[in-house]
This record gives structure tokens, sequence and C-alpha cells, in this order.
């Protein structure tokens, strides 16, 4: 199934088929992002797509033509597009490279949602340039997600190509308004032979004296049966480019489309550069375009990597889940049904009750499940630790009542742990900011798959970890070395990994698997934080003759302590507010 | 441009048995370079707890490495790649190592101009000169096999 968010989304998304996928317009990011979370929580692996145009195209088509308007001849018009194309073009004030670039953030945002999938899905490997440089520029850097092509089906009408002495060239932007194509017909002014242009409609753009047509109007499919060679406009969607190509038109496509991956002999144009356009469109006469293999289709879902051969399947190691719970019926009902629908099949459950309620109905209602008590309130780092020490399982898990995991949180973690030797696994965590509405009723009000979504190595265990206890399995063999949670400290979670990374290198499952849930009851938002880590860095692990790590350290606490109390430590990266109408959903398509 | 097809060399890996790893292994893969050049990726791996190989042409190693480096001929080679779950790949330009160890099924980290992403899934790319992100590249690496899902099309004998 299809989640398409925005109406380029939804058509887009008519020419993919049957496919696990959430996509969505560039506008509509936000949520999307919320309906890929609650995708997440099912399990079903699913792509992701994010339809941003290249902004530097994009611009050009948005204000070529307002650009040439202004100008009186054709010199002068040639001129202003070639300094657009060197990006010196002067816009209020500014070049047109600077106004171009899209902020910061949104960048950040948009891999964000895309990590949320188990493969990303792309238009053309043309767009990898792109992503890479959202992803390494985000704070934190992150690799890049999984990534698969995917070629639309295009929309073409039937076509019946005859002989045509005077060779026919058809701009073909049937998605954009005409005057998208202002500097594609500028390029083409001086062509001498039949030239047309089919688009959305809209107004024409001035000074062309091309035939112009609406996508899906009678007389396009004998126009283009006379053509010789095809203008593709679209700078991102090489579907119709290569559709064409089948057809042995000869094409010019912009590069950035990367319709030249799929066929050969595409001539490849930059879209903004319409002085190139006449020598293209005489060589794309002489060289018919030609897909020689179709591209290979993505599975219908993405597929999570397999267990090694070497791994028997009927011994897998026991894993223990371990929890502290006290008086949160509700939830620890909840978590153990997270546990429950685990795709790895050999787990126990370590319920620890620190000294609240009976739970024993609650527990006995899951088989893999034990009941722990402990005589009276002690904290959770003390029942962590009881726990931890009764746990049979090879290998170890934290998981507090009120949070959540994935149902393929274990398997890919072992998984991950077979294959590479590493006694230490973590996937990436989502914090989920809830807030109780009037009705009682608790709601997500943010999301963040930033600050948690990251790998450490010793020296940044030193200064902080943003990386929690049931991100992570570890051998048990690990404890045994290292030990367990220091007892009474706030940020015993941060310091274990100074201990733990000191030994141990962690093979880092680069996808969601484990939730955070953080909300104004949260033990997180209670803590003094600032007191507990300068307990740490000064006492516990003093650091002499690094002045880097020194600083780094000053400068957290600094941060960390401007910090509005009984606010989340972590701020959301995506917000959103409580409407009184349900929340835009997406289509199904 | 001219007409331009994508050809895939053949690659020079040794053909090794995979065996259940006991710790982290991670080999830099650089047989046409000389050890210096590896410099950046052993830097960006300095605090890699496990089995660290290099793989070069040769010549004197890099400063401040505890790597072990070997020839491309050396019988270590195979021991290391036998045991290790992901391979580093230096080469810039050129895919078709990259490729042929995610044939075999293993982590793979290449740099993003090598373009070996083109024709393996799951290929963790990288920019060559940032050391500092290498660290994590090879986490995400031994928890992540690149796969060939489809050979590439080889171009006609002539065009």
């Amino acid at each position: 199934m299809i989640d398409a968010y925005g109406p380029t989304a939804e058509r887009y998304a008519r020419g993919l088929g049957d496919i696990e996928l959430v996509i969505t317009d560039v506008q509509h990011l936000g949520n999307a992002y919320f309906g890929a979370v609650q995708r997440l929580e099912t399990g079903v692996p699913f792509y992701s797509m994010l339809l941003v145009d290249d902004p530097r195209v994009d611009f050009g088509y948005r204000y070529g033509e307002q650009i040439m308007a202004q100008l009186a001849n054709g010199e002068t018009r040639s001129a202003a597009l070639e300094q657009l194309v060197q990006g010196s073009l002067p816009v209020n004030g500014m070049r047109a490279d600077a106004v171009w670039q899209i902020d910061r953030a949104l960048e950040g945002m948009c891999i964000e949602f895309l990590a949320l999938g188990t493969t990303v899905l792309i238009r053309s490997f043309a767009e990898v340039a792109r992503l890479q440089r959202w992803a390494v520029s985000a704070f934190p850097p992150r690799p890049l997600p999984p990534i698969e092509r995917i070629l639309a089906t295009a929309s073409l009408p039937e076509i019946d190509r005859v002989a045509s002495p005077a060779g026919g060239v058809v701009v073909w932007a049937p998605h954009r308004p005409a005057l998208e194509c202002a500097i594609a017909l500028h390029g083409l002014a001086g062509f001498q032979g039949e030239l047309s242009c089919v688009s959305s409609g809209g107004p024409l753009p001035s000074h062309s004296a091309a035939n112009f047509f609406r996508a899906g109007e009678a007389g396009v499919a004998a126009v283009l049966g006379r053509a010789s060679a095809i203008v593709c406009v679209d700078p991102n969607d090489p579907s119709d480019a290569v559709a064409f190509a089948r057809l042995g038109f000869g094409i010019i496509a912009p590069l950035t489309s990367g319709a030249h991956e799929f066929a050969s002999n595409v001539v490849a144009w930059d879209a903004l550069d319409a002085q190139l356009l006449p020598a293209a469109v005489t060589a794309a006469f002489a060289r018919p375009a030609i897909v020689r293999a179709e591209p290979v289709r993505p599975l219908r879902r993405p597929q999570a990597p397999p267990r090694p051969d070497f791994i028997d399947e009927k011994r897998l190691p026991l894993v223990s889940i371990v929890t502290p719970t006290y008086n949160r019926r509700d939830d620890l009902r909840k978590m153990l049904s997270c546990l429950a629908a685990q795709t790895y099949p050999n787990i126990e459950a370590v319920i620890v009750n620190d000294g609240g309620a009976a739970i024993d109905d609650i527990v006995a209602e899951f088989p893999f499940a034990r009941l722990i008590k402990q005589p009276a309130n002690a904290g959770a780092l003390r029942a962590v630790e009881r726990g931890r020490t009764e746990a049979r399982g090879e290998y170890i898990g934290l998981l507090p009542d009120d949070d959540w995991i994935y149902p393929d949180h274990v398997d890919r973690l072992m998984n991950a742990m077979f294959r590479s030797g590493t006694l230490v696994a973590h996937g990436a965590g989502l914090l989920r900011y809830l807030e109780r509405g009037d009705d009682g009723v608790w709601w997500t009000y943010g999301l963040n798959n930033r600050t948690f979504s990251q790998t450490m190595c010793p020296t940044d265990a030193l200064v902080s970890a943003t990386l929690g206890g049931h991100q992570m399995l570890v051998h048990r063999s690990v404890y045994d070395t290292v030990g367990g949670y220091i007892l009474d400290s706030d940020v015993s979670d941060n310091e274990i990994h100074i201990r733990f990374t000191k030994l141990y290198f962690y093979a880092f499952v680069d996808q969601v698997t484990a939730e955070f849930r953080d909300h104004a009851g949260g033990q997180n938002r209670q803590c003094d934080f600032p007191a507990a880590l300068r307990e740490i860095y000064d006492k516990v692990h003093p650091i002499t003759g690094r002045p880097v790590i020194s600083r780094q350290r000053e400068d957290t606490i600094a941060h960390i302590a401007s910090r509005e109390p009984g606010q989340p430590p972590f701020p959301p990266t995506l917000r959103r507010m409580r409407s009184p109408g349900i929340p835009a959903g997406p289509a199904a398509v | 441009v001219p007409p331009v097809e994508r050809i895939l060399a053949s690659a020079r890996i040794p053909s090794v048995e995979r065996v259940r790893p006991e710790g982290p292994g991670v080999v830099v893969w650089a047989p046409l370079r000389p050890a210096v050049e590896c410099a950046l990726h052993l830097h960006g791996l300095a605090e890699f707890h496990g089995e660290l190989t290099c793989v070069s042409s040769g010549g004197p190693p890099p400063s401040k490495s505890t790597a072990t480096f070997l020839a491309p001929g050396d019988p270590r080679v195979s021991g290391a790649l036998s045991r290790a779950a992901a391979v580093l790949c230096a080469d810039p330009s050129d895919p078709s190592d990259a490729v042929a160890f995610a044939r075999a099924g293993y982590g793979v980290v290449a740099p993003i101009t090598s373009g070996a992403h083109e024709f393996a899934r799951d290929v963790v790319a990288w920019d060559a000169m940032d050391a500092r992100f290498l660290y994590t590249a090879a986490a995400v690496a031994v928890a992540r096999p690149a796969s060939v899902l489809a050979e590439p099309e080889r171009p006609p004998r002539a065009p």
C-alpha cells in the first residue's frame, strides 16, 4: 500500500504499482513524518520517498519567464540566462545561487523522514549527491540510508510515428505550467522546424512561436508522431524520457533527471542552459535513444538483512529483556505486548516490580515473562541491576515500562551481532513527545529521529551519550567484564558507555527500532543533569591532557543548564499543534 | 556529453570462505594504492576496537596506526577477509572491488564518488575525505550486508 502526501506525490504514486511506501511532497513533509511513524509501529518494512525538486533548476523554471519578460531583446535575455546558469544573476540584491539554497533545518528534516523507512526510493542516482549532502550536513551527520531506484510508469498517449522531413521537436512538460518552459523555448527560438510545447496549461511564455498544447488535448499524439526529438523538461523524474527512449525518439533530458542512467544515447542537458539546446537538438535528431535493459524493479517491500548462514535457526540464543516497573499497569501491558510482537523467537521478559502494586495478573498473561518482586521501592536502577543478575539470557536488553520497541528490534540487533562478532549492538531511537489532552487521551505533539539516531566512539562517550538503554542489546560477558550501572546517578545510562566503549565496538543498525516516550511526568524531566554530569566528569571519569574534550564537557554542562526546567531534555525536531479536526492523513494509492 | 555507458571491471578480490567472526573485523581495501594513502581511513578508525587490517600495495605505513598492514598476495589477507564483517573500499573512482565484496555479502563502505551504490544495495556511501564519519560508517556496515540484486548490463562488444 502507498500512503501519498501532497498532489505531486499522489500523481507520482499512481505510476509505481503495488508497493509498501510512504511518499510525500516536500511541502507535506510534516504529515508524512507522522504517518511514517505510525507505519513503524506495525513492524511492516516500508520504503520512504521524498519528491523534492532540484532547487537550482526549480528556481530557474519558476522565474525564467519573469526574468526574460523584463528584458528587451534576445541578446540581453541570453546574457541573463547565462548569469543564471553560473548562479551569478542578481536577484533582489543577492546572487541567485544564494537564493535557491534550501534551509538547513529542512534538509535535516528530510533525512530524518527518509531514515524512518527501511530503504529510501529515489527516482535516479542523480539524486544521491543531494541526499548525501543533506545527510552529512545534518547534525549529527548520519550515513545515507539504503537507497534503491524506482521508475514510475509514464503516461504517454498512444503514438503512431510517421516520417517528417522537416523534423519536429516537442518540449514535453505535461505536469508543469507553460510558463515553466520559457527557458527551453527561448533556447529553441531560432529552430526552423515544427516546434510544439505540451504543458499543463496556463499563460504562455512571451517571445515564443511554438504551438502550445495542454496535456491530454487532441492533437498531442499527432504532434508527437511527427517529432524526431523530445525535450523533456522535468528536472527530477526520468520516467517519461525513458518511455520516449523506448519508442526510439531522440531525447534531450536534464542531467538532474538521471534519464541517461536508464537509456543510452540520451542527450543530457543542464536544464537552465538555453544556449546549449540547439546543439542538443541537432545531436538528438541523429541519435535515437535506446533502453537496452529495463531497470530492476524494487521488491514489493524492503527486506531486512537475512540471518547469516552460519547461524543455526533452531539454536538461537536466549535474549532477556529486563524491565523495572512501578505502578504503571497499563504501560506495562503495552510494553509486554511489544515484546510479544517480536519476530525473534527466543525471548524472556524479566519484570522487576519495584515495590509497587501487584502486577501478577498482567505478567501471567505473557508466558515468556517472569516476575521478580523487590520488597520495597528502591529506584529503577536497583531494579534493573536485580533483573540483570537474575536474567538467564546470553544477551541482555533493558526496556523501561513506558517505552516501546518495534517488532524487529531484537531480531535485527541479534543479526547484527551474529554477523559482526560484536558484543554490543544498537538501533536508532525515535523520541516521541506526548501530552494528555483535555479528554484525558495522550496525543503526540512532537517527534525527533535525530538525537538518538547515532552511534558513538570512545571519545564521544567521554562527553555525552545519546544512546538509551533500550536501544541496545549487550552480551552478558560485557557486564561481567565492565560491571553494571552505577547506582544513585541520574546519568548512569550515559556513564556506562564510557566504560563500554573503552573496550567494545558497537554495531549500529541504522533503523528506528526503539521509541522513547517523553511526557511531563517522565523521570528525565525531573533530573538535575548538570550536577549529575559534573559528578561523572570530575570524580568518576576525570580526564587530563585533552583540552578539546574538557572544553566540550564544560559546553555540554552549560548547554544543559540553560534549558528551561521541566522541559524535555532533548527538544522535538518536528512539532504539530493539536487541531480540533483530524490531522491531514495520506491518500492511499 | 557524448553517449555514455557504464562498464564494471572484473574485481581483484580473493575468494575466501567466511566464518562466524569471534570479534569485529574491518578490512581497509586499497590493493593498488600505497599504504600511506590510507592515512585518512585509518585515522577515522583509530578508536575501532577489533581486528583492523589494511591491504595496500605496500610502502611505509601511516603513522599512529595499530592496523595490520598486508600486501595483496599475503596469505594472511584471506584469513582477515574470512573473519571481517565489513570492508572499507578506498578507491574513489572504481566500484568494481566494492561490488565484488557486496556480491560476497560483506558490509561495504565505499566513497560516494566511486558509484558503488549504483550497482549494489546497502553500500554505506561515504565522502572519501570525511574521516570523522568513518567510525559511524563502519559501525553501520558491520550490521548492513550489501548485496547485488541484479548484475549490471554489460555494454555490447562494440557500440
